[in-house]
């Protein structure tokens, strides 16, 4: 076997950050905000019934600080959901994914696809209701199990799934 | 020589130490048992009946996990039968075992035989310990798993079986007891006493805070009882800390070799681990600082899943001479960044971002909170904003990384010392995060994923930070060497 050891010059690699990136689809934002609404339901139900038996929420002064407090999360979930949403995006290379995703922390994810353990097409009944699918990649990385890119389309993420579990090569 | 294709069960006494087990799982129905009969000052007979069904149930269950519990290798796998009502069947690939572990309790040194423990890699925790083997099948069941390792390394394997024995001397030993941390200990030994606390509690319905605190009550508590108190603690705890350094490290041997790390340490629990070498994610030696001063290191192998195993399972090795650590260091990366590239810092503004994210929202937070129990005096917590401050700035000063074509370098530390070397190829994803204030100043952080957590280098500039991500993704997709 004949053993090479070219040096590379950094400037000449492939730079992620000049790559082209893909936007999700627009109709997730749809999902998203169908299940944002629908948990933030749930926390206004648990919210009244908390002032409904705690005596001392009956305050005016509680109730307040309660329903200020709520608005400004719930606000907060769908400013910073949506501003969060219309950066995320994907790109494919020949050996890794790139994702782009963040509004307040932003990040920039590459996965080699050798280090894909495996990759799972999944889609919760709205995400069915509006013909999108979400792709989980998963890495042996101990922090980070799994980076999930949402809101594509059923083919575009079994088609993706199909060429990621190509490029997998077995570990011997 | 065993027949490993055939299914084997452990040594027949292996019958006490599943016994042994069931007794330490069922120790506090037992406590709450006769606790109750106390209280209930039954006769001597009900002693007797409880002692005979306790027997019988601990005996009983011990022979069925006995009689029930088969292992045997078959087409690369370790394989494991066990249970008689919940049957579990566990195959391990040979190139998913992470380590193995020979371990070795009194009783087993008396009878002469060892505890197997196999840990895998990933998240499945498809953990299996065979309780009791003789010394010959324990041995010979290590090599049957491990030669795995050595098949798979051609890289390694032209390396010579080489042999470093790194072994402590009893000087060596008392240098690191007294310098361990000994608020861990203090720690430790209070979380000891309120689990037993409790243990009274529920046994014989003594409240042993009330019975202290009643105890207490005629003693005026001075500052001369306070000093006397604090040193005896720590009296104390540097005693219980000279004990465990001593009952854990003794006969320290390390060896290396193409397979990888032999580790063989302890007194009363003796205990061998052995892991492979391409299981090895990254490297790392630290000191804090009085072992800084002693020119002492614990030197760390972070390996596969290495979060999900138990405490006592990780590899640390005490490395009380500096030369130790390029022996060491050079198994897994004979060429260290440091030794050849320009030295790179993180930005100097990364002290001052830390104190105001982290620093002052504490601050405020703790302030507020204090003023309402002692009134003004919670403007000293002030003191800590500042101690905080002067910690990022020493932190951002010390904070170095280098590279190479092979490896990244990283040395960091306050009052301690940490090294860490990671080879690229062992990553698993790179990410770049950028907050607003990192945006607008074109700054960010690089994280390298690992199966072992992750390698961050804060505040750099934002080219550095896509350099840095993108030769870590070419050489993990153009590498051929294995990460596991």
């Amino acid at each position: 076997m004949q053993f090479q050891n070219l040096q590379v010059d950094w400037q000449q690699l492939p730079q992620a950050a000049s790559v082209e990136m893909k936007p999700i689809e627009k109709a997730y934002l749809k999902v998203l905000y169908i299940s944002w609404s629908l948990a933030h339901l749930l926390y206004l139900a648990v919210l009244i019934t908390c002032i409904w038996f705690i005596e001392k929420l009956q305050e005016p002064m509680w109730i307040s600080i309660c329903i200020a407090g709520y608005i400004l999360f719930t606000a907060s979930v769908f400013i910073i959901g949506t501003a969060s949403f219309k950066r995320k995006a994907y790109a494919v290379r020949e050996k890794d994914v790139i994702y782009r995703t963040g509004w307040i922390f932003q990040k920039l994810h590459i996965i080699p696809f050798n280090r894909v353990q495996h990759c799972v097409v999944q889609s919760g009944p709205v995400e069915r209701k509006f013909k999108l699918a979400s792709i989980s990649i998963y890495t042996a990385a101990s922090n980070i199990h799994d980076i999930s890119i949402k809101g594509l389309q059923p083919d575009e993420a079994e088609s993706l799934k199909s060429f990621i579990m190509q490029q997998i090569q077995p570990l011997n | 020589m065993v027949n490993w294709q055939q299914p084997q069960r452990q040594s027949a006494v292996g019958i006490f130490l599943f016994a042994g087990k069931a007794f330490r799982e069922t120790i506090a129905v037992i406590l709450i048992t006769f606790g109750s009969l106390i209280r209930k000052q039954k006769s001597t007979s009900a002693y007797l009946i409880a002692i005979a069904l306790l027997a019988v149930f601990i005996f009983g269950r011990a022979l069925l996990e006995y009689l029930y519990f088969r292992f045997y290798i078959l087409d690369g796998q370790l394989v494991v039968k066990k249970g008689l009502f919940s049957k579990k069947h566990i195959a391990i690939p040979f190139e998913r075992i992470q380590t193995v572990q020979l371990e070795q309790n009194l009783f087993h040194r008396i009878i002469h035989h060892y505890r197997v423990s196999i840990d895998t890699a990933g998240t499945e925790k498809s953990e299996v310990t065979i309780h009791a083997l003789s010394y010959n099948k324990a041995l010979s069941l290590k090599a049957a798993l491990t030669e795995h390792n050595l098949a798979s390394q051609p890289e390694t394997s032209a390396t010579e079986t080489q042999d470093h024995i790194i072994s402590l001397s009893f000087k060596d030993l008392m240098k690191l007891a007294i310098s361990h941390n000994h608020l861990e200990t203090v720690g430790l030994i209070i979380a000891f006493a309120i689990a037993r606390f409790q243990d009274i509690k529920e046994m014989f319905g003594i409240d042993a805070y009330d019975y202290l605190e009643e105890q207490g009550k005629g003693v005026a508590v001075t500052s001369q009882i306070i000093a006397i108190s604090i040193f005896f603690a720590l009296a104390f705890a540097i005693m219980i800390s000279v004990l465990r350094i001593v009952l854990k490290f003794s006969d320290l041997q390390i060896t290396l070799s193409g397979k990888g790390f032999n580790l063989k340490h302890g007194l009363l629990h003796s205990k061998q681990q052995f892991i492979g070498s391409n299981k090895i994610q990254y490297i790392q030696w630290s000191a804090n600082w009085i072992r800084r001063k002693l020119g002492m290191y614990v030197f760390h192998v972070k390996t596969t899943g290495e979060e999900d195993l138990k405490n006592k399972q990780r590899i640390q090795v005490p490395v009380t001479r500096v030369e130790f650590l390029k022996t060491l260091s050079a198994y897994y990366q004979p060429d260290l960044p440091s030794s050849e590239g320009d030295k790179n810092n993180i930005q100097k503004v990364y002290a001052f971002r830390k104190t105001l994210l982290i620093g002052f929202p504490v601050t405020i937070v703790i302030t507020a909170a204090l003023y309402f129990a002692i009134d003004w005096w919670c403007l000293l917590w002030l003191l800590w904003l500042i101690y905080f401050h002067i910690k990022n700035l020493i932190y951002r000063k010390n904070f170095s990384y280098w590279v190479n074509d092979d490896a990244l370098e990283i040395a960091s530390g306050v009052w301690g010392r940490k090294r860490l070397i990671l080879n690229w190829h062992k990553m698993q994803v790179v990410s770049i995060s950028q907050g607003i204030y990192q945006r607008s100043h074109r700054l960010a952080d690089l994280i390298i994923h690992t199966a072992s957590g992750d390698v961050t280098i804060p505040y750099i500039s934002l080219q550095e930070a896509q350099i840095l991500s993108d030769y870590a993704a070419y050489k993990a997709e153009s590498s051929q060497k294995r990460w596991m």
